[in-house]
């Protein structure tokens, strides 16, 4: 009991009070702004925070975390941008609850998931720490493939349209992660003699062009004075018992799969939002809805990119490991104030374990409760001619674009993702399956390689993380094909075209 | 982008939501498009100049894996979309004339503004770039005009090259 | 700044004040090269790294301190990408002025020898300011105990070592004892040092290269044993972790190591305002200390002896990558 008194006392000080709100307010508007992530906020701001007390500095630094935690999730309901990549999977269901003229409904589920997917997280990292973390550290080269792989067959569930279209999107965005130096080799690949391009396109800048811009390019080419957008016609804010009811087995399930997710070093909430709202679509008694507004849908992509914040915490504090790059600038400060994250944290000053999850979780439910009473605010945004808000949007992004590496090459790249992104959205191929592919495509051929090199081909099926992970990527993958091609062959004889059973499957 | 279409809708004043009229054209022309591109990609791949040729799984073997893959891909999407009717597109508004115009004068200008950027400063560039847009967004009056973009600019600048110390 | 400053008037007293403070400091960058009052505007330090990172952490750390020398605001503004050749591509193409220096890391003797547009020739060194050895880890429960058993280990069994990146200066340090000893090592290389200790800790891997401060913590909570450090002495966090040289290997050393450099023809006067500034800055107690704390050494060389040495290891890495 003690060890919790002195781990709370440090609270109360009134200077760290101030340096929670003052991180709450840099974190939400950081989150906000699209481009600008969390890690970026928290590695400037720790230039800041190396001078003040450990405890001070972690209030800032933990709550620009968790304040940009919430902060993204703003945009990609509102106008289909990922404030952060956290929160890209967010933007599948949020944005068309948007379109449908719930956006309040959206934001107020979004917030309340968010927290409880942090709150149980922190449970977690407070109950189960050590377990979790060895857990974690059994995911080398083999396993994240594994993972990774597992992570790609979202891309089924995504493309739901036309699977082709889908399946394209993805080698597509698989392709273009390509473009750089090689993982192992360091050889160039697709560079063509630009210097910019050996590190590769900048995920960023190309998530922010073919959601958010492109979006706006859409709305350009489409809008005429007498639609009325109905976005900000509110309607209700607050969920009824029953689709309170129903957003209940997607946290769950999101809250465990964040967890865990975010315990692996180098996968984080990005991930994590993608793979829960994928299981969650493959549970749910509707998948349908998935992707045209489901309640479901947000709660799970919400509640598992949440949870991976208190899966990081995990395995940096447990480990010494971080467990995503904010965690990686955590650690780098930590130990300038001679704090050492690791196992030995633990048994040495659990009062400071104990200041950790209090600050984390404070700065959640202080979070909560901002986001309930700006929300208003933030909505009414969208009430702004269309001038103020298609202007804003642009030069927003374009800025926050560049912030993240100071060079205009970045800001061409969101510039011309946007223009493809407008290209693909006409023409029915689905943006989210590029990303995934960019995402997961350097890790899945990286870890792959690194695998081969270390133990060869026999380790992919010898580790039992790994195997069972494969395992039942390969049952993703097969399953959603058999039920289509048996609808189809159902839909073939019923109209009784040959040529239709041939390609219905795959075509629709 | 639409262009390729056979048809296009003029635009109701009616405030319902119409789906963009399908056309085959624009998906042969898009199942073309992945075509080309992907083929480029498994073409590409192969020409990968490598410092050491190790052989085996090689930085060139996972782009050719999948140009081979999308090719294939691509081919059922142009048989596909030859063969059967076009995919309904009811998630997309039909475009219009003023629109693309739009569209073309907005990448015009953000691609001028990004130019622009680099030499005349961030603050000078922004300031005139938002002016542009907002009157090709059709705002109007000198608040809108004036304010909007100054004010827009400041705060942007304010919170990046002040108080986050990002220089822009 | 006509036309704008008319709308300003218009647009309200208040605006115009915020705007024109904003303009007048952001104007000016580049004006006044070789001038007797230098500094008499910001100095721009570019870091080839991310927020956040040793590099980043090691430029912001002198920046404090070279604030109050220079009298001076100091802005560091990362340029990452294409394995730091981007930030250093854009340095060489700065006016030597001295409103434009920035952090140079090891890789400035690396790069030129794989593809990358990047010769040492196009800069002028200013000193030297830190170095984070390289430490050869195995896992805990790892057979080798000493850096001889596992080379000898590996000349009759291949091992695998992780790294933090291809092309980086722990594969090359992998490569380079593998050169030096006939040990067969396969590099392995993961993205930053962080996995890369993590794959020794998990026991993915046989053996990991990374730098002091990286694997220091781990070593200390016994999650790796550290074999040797490639150092000419022993480093103060890692008392009971041999150098090679005391192992019976001379001439490994490897190290990642920053200074400061400028576009190359600096005037003179500036150079010497900012040599002079920078051996305070790298000297002085807070710099120390956060350079010691983070894991690394803080090792101060003047410009001219920082320059010979950043030409000397850029010779010594062309055989090691393979390129004469």
């Amino acid at each position: 009991m003690n060890v919790v008194l002195d781990g709370l006392a440090p609270l109360l000080d009134l200077t760290v009070v101030f340096c929670l709100l003052a991180g709450l307010l840099v974190g939400t508007l950081v989150g906000t702004f699209p481009g600008v992530t969390g890690s970026m906020a928290v590695a400037i701001a720790a230039g800041f925070t190396l001078t003040l007390e450990p405890v001070q500095g972690l209030a800032v630094l933990l709550t620009i975390y968790v304040g940009a935690n919430y902060g993204d999730r703003i945009p990609s309901i509102l106008v289909n941008t990922p404030g952060t990549p956290a929160a890209i999977a967010t933007t599948f269901d949020g944005y068309p609850l948007a379109k449908q003229g719930k956006a309040g409904l959206a934001l107020v589920a979004s917030s309340f998931v968010t927290t409880g997917g942090i709150l149980v997280s922190m449970a977690v990292f407070l109950l189960a720490a050590r377990p979790i973390a060895q857990f974690a550290l059994k995911f080398g080269p083999a396993e994240m493939f594994a993972l990774v792989v597992f992570g790609l067959t979202v891309m089924i569930s995504i493309s739901s349209r036309s699977l082709l279209k889908g399946v394209i999107a993805g080698i597509v965005g698989l392709a273009i992660a390509t473009v750089g130096r090689d993982p192992v080799t360091g050889d160039a690949r697709f560079v063509f003699g630009v210097n910019d391009l050996s590190s590769g396109l900048p995920f960023i800048a190309v998530i922010i062009g073919l959601f958010g811009i492109a979006e706006l390019f859409d709305q350009l080419l489409t809008h005429h004075q007498h639609t009325v957008r109905p976005i900000s016609s509110l309607g209700r804010w607050w969920p009824t018992r029953g689709e309170i009811k129903q957003m209940r087995a997607p946290f769950a399930l999101g809250s465990v799969i964040g967890t865990f997710v975010g315990a692996v070093p180098a996968a984080g909430g990005d991930i994590a939002g993608l793979i829960g709202w994928d299981r969650a679509k493959r549970m749910s008694k509707k998948p349908e809805e998935f992707g045209k507004g489901s309640l479901e849908g947000l709660a799970a992509a919400d509640t598992s990119s949440s949870a991976t914040l208190g899966g990081s915490l995990t395995t940096t504090m447990a480990l010494g490991i971080p467990g995503d790059s904010v965690m990686a600038v955590m650690i780098g400060s930590m130990v300038i104030w001679g704090l050492q994250p690791g196992p030995s944290l633990f048994s040495n000053s659990p009062d400071l374990v104990i200041t950790i999850a209090a600050i984390m979780i404070v700065a959640t439910l202080l979070s909560l409760a901002i986001s309930l009473v700006r929300m208003r605010g933030m909505v009414r945004l969208l009430d702004l001619p269309v001038h103020y808000l298609w202007a804003g949007i642009l030069v927003f992004c374009a800025v926050g674009t560049y912030t993240t590496t100071n060079s205009m090459y970045t800001v061409w790249v969101m510039l011309i993702s946007g223009v493809v992104g407008l290209v693909m959205k006409r023409t029915g191929f689905p943006a989210g399956p590029v990303v995934l592919g960019l995402l997961l495509g350097p890790l899945a051929e990286a870890n792959l390689r690194r695998a081969l090199l270390i133990d060869g081909p026999a380790s992919l099926v010898t580790q039992p993380i790994a195997a069972v992970l494969l395992g039942l990527a390969l049952i993703g993958l097969v399953t959603p094909l058999i039920a289509k091609v048996r609808v189809a062959r159902r839909r073939g004889t019923h109209s009784g075209g040959a040529r239709d059973t041939a390609s219905s499957g795959l075509g629709q | 982008m639409d262009s390729t279409g056979a048809s296009r809708v003029t635009p109701s004043s009616s405030d319902g939501v119409i789906p963009a009229p399908t056309s085959k054209a624009l998906e042969i022309a898009s199942a073309l498009g992945a075509l080309v591109f992907l083929g480029a990609l498994a073409f590409l791949a192969r020409r990968i100049e490598l410092r050491t040729e190790t052989g085996g799984i090689d930085p060139r073997w996972w782009p050719e894996l999948l140009g081979t893959f999308g090719v294939v891909v691509a081919v059922a999407l142009l048989v596909v979309s030859v063969l059967r009717r076009p995919t309904p597109r009811e998630d997309v508004e039909p475009s219009t004339r003023a629109g693309f115009v739009r569209v073309v004068i907005t990448i015009a200008l953000t691609a001028a503004f990004l130019l622009a950027w680099p030499f005349v400063g961030f603050l000078v560039a922004a300031a005139v770039f938002l002016l542009a847009v907002t009157v090709v967004f059709g705002g109007r009056g000198w608040r809108v005009l004036i304010l909007f973009p100054l004010l827009t600019t400041a705060f942007i600048y304010l919170l990046f090259d002040t108080l986050l110390e990002v220089p822009l | 700044m006509n036309r704008r400053s008319t709308h300003l008037i218009t647009a309200g007293a208040a605006v115009a004040a915020t705007a024109l403070a904003l303009s007048a400091c952001s104007g000016g960058q580049s004006e006044g090269g070789g001038d007797a009052d230098y500094p008499s505007d910001d100095v721009t330090l570019i870091v080839q790294a991310a927020a956040g990172g040793g590099s980043d952490l090691t430029s912001r750390a002198l920046s404090n301190e070279l604030e109050p020398i220079l009298d001076t605001s100091i802005v560091v503004e990362n340029r990452p990408g294409a394995s730091g050749s981007t930030a250093m591509q854009y340095v060489a193409d700065q006016e030597p002025d001295g409103y434009t220096i920035g952090f140079v890391p090891v890789e400035i003797a690396m790069l030129g020898h794989q593809e990358f547009d990047v010769d040492p020739a196009d800069y002028d060194f200013l000193g030297q300011l830190m170095l984070a050895p390289g430490v050869l880890v195995v896992p805990a429960d790892s057979p080798y105990e000493t850096l001889d058993g596992f080379i000898e280990g590996a000349k009759s069994e291949p091992v695998s070592v992780a790294n933090s990146g291809a092309g980086g200066i722990w594969e090359a340090a992998a490569l380079g004892l593998a050169d030096a000893t006939g040990a067969q090592i396969t590099p392995v290389p993961f993205d930053g040092g962080a996995p890369t200790v993590a794959a020794a800790i998990g026991d993915q891997v046989d053996a990991a290269v990374a730098g002091s401060g990286e694997v220091s913590a781990a070593v200390a909570e016994g999650q790796v044993k550290a074999l040797a450090i490639f150092h000419s002495e022993r480093h103060p966090d890692l008392p009971d972790t041999p150098t090679a040289a005391e192992e019976g290997y001379d001439d490994l050393e490897f190290g990642g190591w920053g200074g400061i450099y400028a576009p190359a023809g600096l005037p003179d006067d500036v150079r010497s305002t900012l040599e002079s500034a920078i051996e305070e800055a790298a000297t002085s107690d807070g710099f120390v200390d956060t350079i010691t704390a983070s894991g690394a050494l803080a090792v101060y060389k003047s410009s001219d002896e920082f320059a010979d040495f950043v030409s000397a290891e850029y010779d010594r890495f062309g055989p090691i990558l393979g390129n004469g």
